[in-house]
């Protein structure tokens, strides 16, 4: 699984990366020729993410399977908003 | 009285959901376990999420199968005398899942109880709407401890930081997700068990009260910022509405609010059912 600071998808929007980091959206990393990242939504909208994190729609059709993923995408950082820190035994 | 021990129990977890979060649930408890020396062959994992392997291979967990899989799985296993079933993601007024593929308590508890050999099961429901899966026959052999994170209502998670989970590979995982924080407490507390209540034993019972009551601690905590958060969330979607951003920043938002807001204003009570058999269980 590939952490990375959210700061390298410095052109999506904050709640965006809000949920990916909650774990409630999907990134992947793809192999694409436009885009380094696929976005899976709660509800299952995929979108593409250069690798800068650009938005853009994904093609009419496509779906995971369309698409040659690599590895889950989380960030390494911490949330912006407050947090319940866990005291891990 | 009982012991749990590194090798006579099978650790289940069963996940519908499609976000990864849930996962993140699952991969914490397995760490946990692993903590307490229980290798990864007394582990199953039954999902329905679409890429798996992507999120749970890289924290070593293999045994990883469908949910149409958890019947002829449970009823092949054998050499165990007791079978502890996590179920995490999301449930229904129906059970688990979706309502096209619903599991409804009775299957779950049917298929428990199939496992040849075992004495008795714990089946702790961590989804919402888990009261569903109480006052249930616990008598009926082989017995079964029940502990619901929530009653017939919603299950709270909510954003957590924690040391982060290492990976196969020896690197830094997920620190942190919006965790279920009954699963995550309970599963804390297995990693290192202690005596709550005073009775000198660390059993099922002490359990189900840490996990409880820390729940809620967070949940006290994590409200008194929710509440600033709701605000600044609903102004922010006021603002991209009126900017015409990008539907699916305004979705994100949205989405955002909405599960500040029911976890601002739900509480969340648990529950056990068969406590003479909780008391019995010890680790």
């Amino acid at each position: 699984m590939k952490l990375i600071h959210s700061d390298v998808l410095r052109s999506t929007p904050l709640e965006v990366k809000e949920l990916v980091r909650d774990g409630v959206y999907s990134l992947y990393v793809v192999e694409h020729a436009e885009a380094g990242f696929v976005l899976v939504t709660d509800r299952g909208d995929l979108y593409l993410l250069s690798t800068a994190g650009s938005i853009m729609p994904a093609p009419n059709g496509a779906n995971l399977e369309s698409f040659e993923l690599g590895e889950a995408v989380s960030f390494s950082d911490a949330s912006v908003f407050g947090s319940a820190c866990v005291n891990v035994a | 009285m009982w012991k749990v021990t590194k090798t006579n129990t099978l650790w289940v977890f069963v996940s519908c959901s499609h976000e990864p979060r849930h996962l993140y649930d699952v991969i914490f408890a397995v760490d946990c376990l692993r903590h307490r020396g229980v290798a990864d062959a007394h582990v199953r994992v039954f999902v329905d999420h679409p890429r798996p392997a992507q999120y749970l291979a890289p924290y070593g967990i293999s045994a990883v199968h469908s949910i149409e899989d958890v019947a002829p799985t449970l009823a092949a296993a054998s050499r165990y005398q007791h079978v502890f079933t996590t179920v995490a993601g999301h449930g229904s007024t129906a059970g688990l899942g979706p309502s096209a593929h619903t599991v409804s308590p009775t299957k779950l508890l049917t298929d428990v109880r199939s496992v040849a050999g075992i004495s008795h099961a714990t089946l702790l429901v961590t989804q919402c709407y888990g009261g569903i899966f109480n006052l249930l026959d616990a008598t009926q052999k082989p017995e079964t401890v029940t502990i619901g994170a929530t009653n017939l209502n919603p299950s709270l998670s909510a954003p957590i930081n924690m040391p982060a989970i290492k990976q196969k590979n020896g690197s830094d995982g997920v620190s942190s997700w919006t965790a279920n924080l009954f699963m995550l407490e309970l599963f804390n507390w297995l990693r290192a068990p202690k005596d709550v209540d005073g009775d000198g034993l660390a059993t099922l019972v002490d359990a189900y009260k840490h996990a409880g009551a820390a729940t809620n601690q967070h949940l006290r905590a994590a409200k008194a910022g929710l509440f600033m958060q709701v605000r600044r969330l609903g102004e922010e979607l006021e603002n991209a509405r009126k900017q015409g951003k990008l539907p699916v920043e305004i979705d994100a938002i949205e989405l955002k609010l909405n599960r500040s807001l029911e976890t601002l204003h739900l509480h969340q009570e648990p529950w056990l059912l068969h406590a003479n058999l909780a008391r019995k269980i010890q680790f």
